[in-house]
């Protein structure tokens, strides 16, 4: 689950990332392009308009999936509160080995 | 656990957080969107005070390149803005706005008719054949009379009763009282704001226009022959006889329910609450409006004519979602006209997720729309003093 929560983390910075790369590339002036639909560097604003969204929106929640990652990565999936089959087998010798076992 | 399956869970997880708050992060405050103790909304104030910076700047023409209407939407919709701003403002602030207004004005009457228009307003004759364009008539009516509602000045009102009785004459010569914009084109915008400009000329002039109250009662009793029968709702445009050209659309809804306030705020009304119900998607405390209404309620019966194909008064619509540039901004105007204060809310905090807002020194511009986008914005939250002291003319008269 930690790989998990490394991977939201690339995820989560990725768009701000792509945004600082548009912004030297100058793409900021370009969002007009939702309303207009034109212009010579539509493709420029809408990476924009996309990566911003990306940044609102997709980077909140792969933050808190992260978080989440880690959190079942702490604790363990439900699984790992059980014992398995050996290890009951063990407990079982063991309990049958004390001398206490009858009391 | 299966990774992919700890993957999901925690997307759902961090989602199922994220999305139902994310709108408190965007909101602004009450006071930017709704008037409070008489005071207009801040983004109103902000979004006046860019326009007049840029109209200061010599910026005249709105992508006149891709529709020559923005041009005139953007002149009317600044100076209506300024005009309400203007009845609750400071006397150098009024002082300010009447003489953007009257700039405003001086600019849209220096320009022959054929400057606001698309091309094909050349094309073909007019079935009204003294027509001009409705569209252009109405405009400048309704910004004269209200420029007159807000600063008197009576030399003024002989040339608001020419334009009136032009109007009047318009609308009431059409089979349908529909007045014209181009050639067999007759648009409901148009027309509602004709019947509202009339409204507030007779308050200007106190007194009647001649032929006005008629007009308006015949054409508020044959509305219902302009009104889809899918969804209740007036359609956006007919032709000369009254035959629908485009059906219901969200650019068009709103403002008409607007308009219609001044003449018949029932119907207004009406026409406001089912464009709400028809057109608004509200998810997650944001929101936004179709251009159409779902194709769905049609059933086996045709589609209006132009249905589902976005136009210059759509503006771009977003896939996926279908939210309509246009729609969602009208529905602004709409919802802050008929005192929906969460529904603004909801529309204003998806400008501030979508649209851009830069703020500097005072002053508001969306960067992901236009000239006329912006003044779109500051006509919805600034309007409401101008109708009422139309309507309180009318009590005391």
């Amino acid at each position: 689950m930690k790989k998990n929560a490394k991977a939201f983390l690339v995820l989560a910075a990725l768009p701000f990332a792509i945004l600082a790369i548009l912004a030297a590339a100058g793409a900021r002036a370009e969002v007009g392009v939702v309303m207009t639909g034109s212009g010579a560097n539509v493709l420029l604003g809408a990476a924009w308009v996309a990566c911003w969204l990306a940044s609102i929106v997709v980077s909140p929640i792969a933050l808190g999936a992260a978080a989440v990652s880690m959190v079942i990565g702490s604790t363990g999936s439900p699984r790992s509160y059980m014992p398995s089959t050996r290890t009951l087998g063990k407990w079982a010798r063991s309990r049958s080995r004390s001398p206490t076992s009858d009391l | 656990m299966n990774r992919f399956l700890g993957a999901l869970l925690a997307v759902v997880v961090s989602a199922g957080f994220v999305l139902p708050t994310l709108h408190v992060a965007l909101r602004p405050p009450r006071a930017a969107y709704v008037r409070t103790e008489g005071a207009a909304p801040t983004m109103a104030r902000e979004l006046a005070a860019s326009q007049i910076a840029a109209w200061d700047e010599g910026q005249r023409d709105v992508n006149r390149g891709v529709n020559p209407e923005w041009d005139l939407g953007h002149h009317f919709f600044f100076a209506m803005g300024l005009a309400n701003l203007a009845i609750d403002a400071a006397p150098a602030e009024r002082e300010t706005y009447r003489a953007k207004v009257d700039a405003v004005l001086v600019e849209v009457l220096a320009h022959p008719p054929q400057h606001f228009h698309l091309a094909y307003f050349r094309d073909g004759g007019f079935s009204d054949p003294q027509a001009g364009s409705l569209f252009l008539d109405g405009e400048i009516l309704f910004m004269l009379a209200a420029r007159l509602a807000v600063w008197p000045d009576h030399e003024r009102d002989a040339q608001l009763e020419k334009l009136a009785a032009g109007v009047v004459r318009q609308m009431s010569a059409g089979p349908a009282l529909m007045g014209e914009s181009y050639p067999n084109e007759c648009w409901m915008f148009d027309n509602t704001l004709g019947l509202a400009a009339l409204a507030i000329t007779s308050h200007v002039l106190g007194r009647p226009v001649p032929g006005a109250a008629a007009l308006t009662e015949r054409w508020l009793a044959q509305a219902p022959r302009f009104v889809d029968p899918h969804t209740g709702l007036l359609v956006a445009s007919t032709t000369y006889r009254g035959a629908t050209l485009d059906g219901p659309e969200g650019s068009s809804a709103f403002a008409a329910a607007h308009f219609l306030e001044l003449v018949d705020p029932a119907l207004a009304r009406d026409q406001y609450e089912r464009a709400k119900q028809q057109l608004v998607v509200r998810p997650f405390g944001f929101a936004y409006a179709h251009e159409w209404p779902d194709p769905g309620q049609w059933g086996h019966d045709a589609l209006p004519p132009r249905a589902g194909k976005p136009d210059v008064d759509s503006g771009p619509i977003i896939p996926f979602v279908h939210a309509g540039a246009g729609a969602s901004g009208m529905a602004i105007l709409g919802a802050s006209a008929f005192g929906d204060e969460a529904l603004v809310a909801e529309l204003v905090t998806s400008l501030e997720l979508t649209a851009f807002p830069e703020r500097k020194g005072g002053q508001l511009h969306f960067a992901a729309g236009n000239g006329l986008g912006d003044a779109v914005l500051l006509y919805a939250l600034a309007q409401g003093p101008l109708w009422r002291t139309v309507r309180a003319g009318r009590r005391t008269s």
